[in-house]
């Protein structure tokens, strides 16, 4: 039997969330993800593709099948940010799809596997250059703000390689936020399908908190107190470290795992800080959005 | 990665070691980055004798992440602290950015710990000192070598609150006694040592202050 996965036309972070739930209530089988009908995606929406679709295989032991989408301008984006590249490794293909564009992709970073410490240093090292031309040129940053940007996809990937016990992937990408923000936007897109954030804290800190420990509690204790899986006092300052520079562009900040999600919020943007209740997913899924600067009196 | 000067004079500070933190990546991300610069440090430490100051240089340093930052500086300063510290080392951070002290900081503060650094020949303290321990060193690092006395009295309390200030900032190892009753801290004992020996290897010290109110 297949069990067909729609993938919602937005696939942005609302997306993910109705992916998600289709994942969740599914019940094994051969899954269809049906993403014909995507029309926009974020990087968050498509790394979460990716992540949905190896959730499904540790899950149920079965490649699942991608049917690509229609929209020509959307297959030949995602060529260009190396989604059929890294997807290949995960589904199956309904019909041809052309594995790397010609083309050269004007993403800030392409989807990246992240599976150890070199491809950590390899990303910052890649990634510098066009950041300075995005963060500076387009979105208004200062020349420092580069290096705190590269500080910022350093920490949430090394979440990946010291935290979830599997591969991970990044990508992270600049467009118009026309409808919430009416501004440009850099977004940064980091999950994995591992223990997730209850798992990787549950042997040193679920003790402490008895019947209270849950995805919501594991998530407020890294977040919000820097706790660590390792007992090494100088653990956990990492998420403290972006928190505390996201604030600082107003941008904002999410962390999903398992039936939760924590977040800063700016100003801009209703959101709960926490949420708790969500669909069931492993792992963690980690996003990063920092708008561009307005300059005083307005200007972009 | 390092250039040591050993000094066998009877200035504060035996040995200078001038360490580009970069030498090994341009790049300091990552724990295991961390620890690999963190032992070709303490390797250019082992057996020296008597007070060593090692200065790290970051102006070649691009990106420096909270977890590099912890694993070079603060498990360093830790291990340094122990009463079962290796060596009879100080460090000092030589030209880091906005950007690095960020990260530099954000590990201090976690670990309750205090560093010096120069940038452009302005020595400051960093971490998370109270105010009238910062006050404290910041008078002391004015005044050169001093001894509890004259500490006392230009800093306006008694001897016996003097001398307890100057061990805690020996005690933090951002001071050096000198064995005799008198304490300096680390720019100055470097700034002595330099005009002691008229090399010019700290004319960043020299340059910036001179040598007045120097013993």
């Amino acid at each position: 039997m297949t069990v067909v996965i729609p993938v919602p036309e937005t696939l942005d972070s609302r997306g993910f969330e109705g992916l998600v739930a289709g994942w969740a209530a599914a019940e094994g089988g051969r899954a269809l993800f049906d993403s014909r009908h995507v029309r926009w995606v974020s990087p968050y929406g498509i790394v979460g593709l990716l992540a949905a679709g190896a959730a499904w295989q540790e899950r149920f032991g079965e490649r699942p099948l991608l049917q690509p989408p229609e929209s020509k301008e959307v297959a030949s984006y995602l060529s260009r940010i190396h989604f059929f590249e890294n997807a290949h490794e995960i589904f199956e293909f309904e019909g041809h799809v052309r594995r790397r564009s010609a083309t050269e992709s004007d993403a800030l970073l392409e989807i990246t596997p992240i599976r150890s410490h070199q491809d950590v240093h390899d990303v910052v090292d890649r990634v510098r250059e066009r950041a300075a031309a995005i963060l500076g040129r387009r979105l208004g940053y200062p020349p420092p703000a580069v290096l705190h940007f590269s500080v910022i996809l350093s920490e949430v990937c090394q979440n990946i390689v010291e935290h979830a016990g599997t591969d991970g992937w990044v990508s992270a990408q600049t467009y118009n936020w026309k409808q919430r923000l009416g501004r440009q936007v850099v977004v940064i897109a980091v999950m994995d399908v591992g223990m997730g954030f209850r798992g990787s804290l549950a042997r040193e800190h679920a003790q402490r908190y008895g019947d209270r420990w849950s995805d919501e509690t594991a998530l407020e204790a890294a977040f919000l107190h820097g706790v660590s899986r390792y007992r090494d006092p100088g653990r956990g300052p990492g998420l403290q470290g972006i928190r505390k520079q996201v604030t600082r562009w107003n941008g904002l900040f999410t962390i999903r795992s398992g039936t939760a999600r924590i977040a800063e919020v700016p100003d801009w943007i209703e959101r709960e800080p926490i949420s708790s209740g969500l669909p069931d997913f492993p792992g963690a899924q980690i996003q990063v959005v920092l708008p561009q600067v307005v300059a005083p009196g307005g200007g972009g | 990665m390092g250039d040591p000067a050993m000094g066998m004079t009877g200035e504060l500070v035996k040995t200078v070691v001038h360490t580009s933190v970069a030498t090994l990546y341009n790049n300091l991300v990552t724990r295991p980055t961390g620890q690999a610069v963190r032992s070709a440090i303490e390797a250019q430490l082992q057996g020296g004798r008597g007070c060593c100051v090692s200065v790290l240089d970051f102006s070649q340093v691009g990106v420096l992440d909270f977890s590099c930052a912890d694993e070079v500086i603060a498990k360093l300063l830790m291990k340094y602290l122990r009463a079962d510290r290796p060596s009879e080392a100080f460090f000092v951070v030589q030209d880091a950015s906005e950007h690095h002290r960020d990260s530099i900081d954000t590990v201090l503060r976690r670990h309750k710990l205090l560093l010096v650094a120069v940038d452009s020949g302005r020595p400051a303290l960093w971490g998370p000192a109270p105010v009238r321990l910062r006050a404290a060193w910041n008078r002391l690092d004015r005044m050169g070598r001093v001894d509890t006395s004259k500490f006392a009295s230009a800093h306006g309390v008694n001897e016996a609150t003097a001398g307890s200030w100057l061990r805690r900032l020996v005690n933090l190892r951002v001071a050096v006694p000198d064995g005799h009753g008198s304490f300096s801290s680390l720019p100055a004992a470097l700034g002595d040592r330099a005009a002691a020996r008229s090399t010019g290897a700290m004319t960043w010290r020299s340059s910036s202050r001179g040598s007045s109110g120097r013993r």
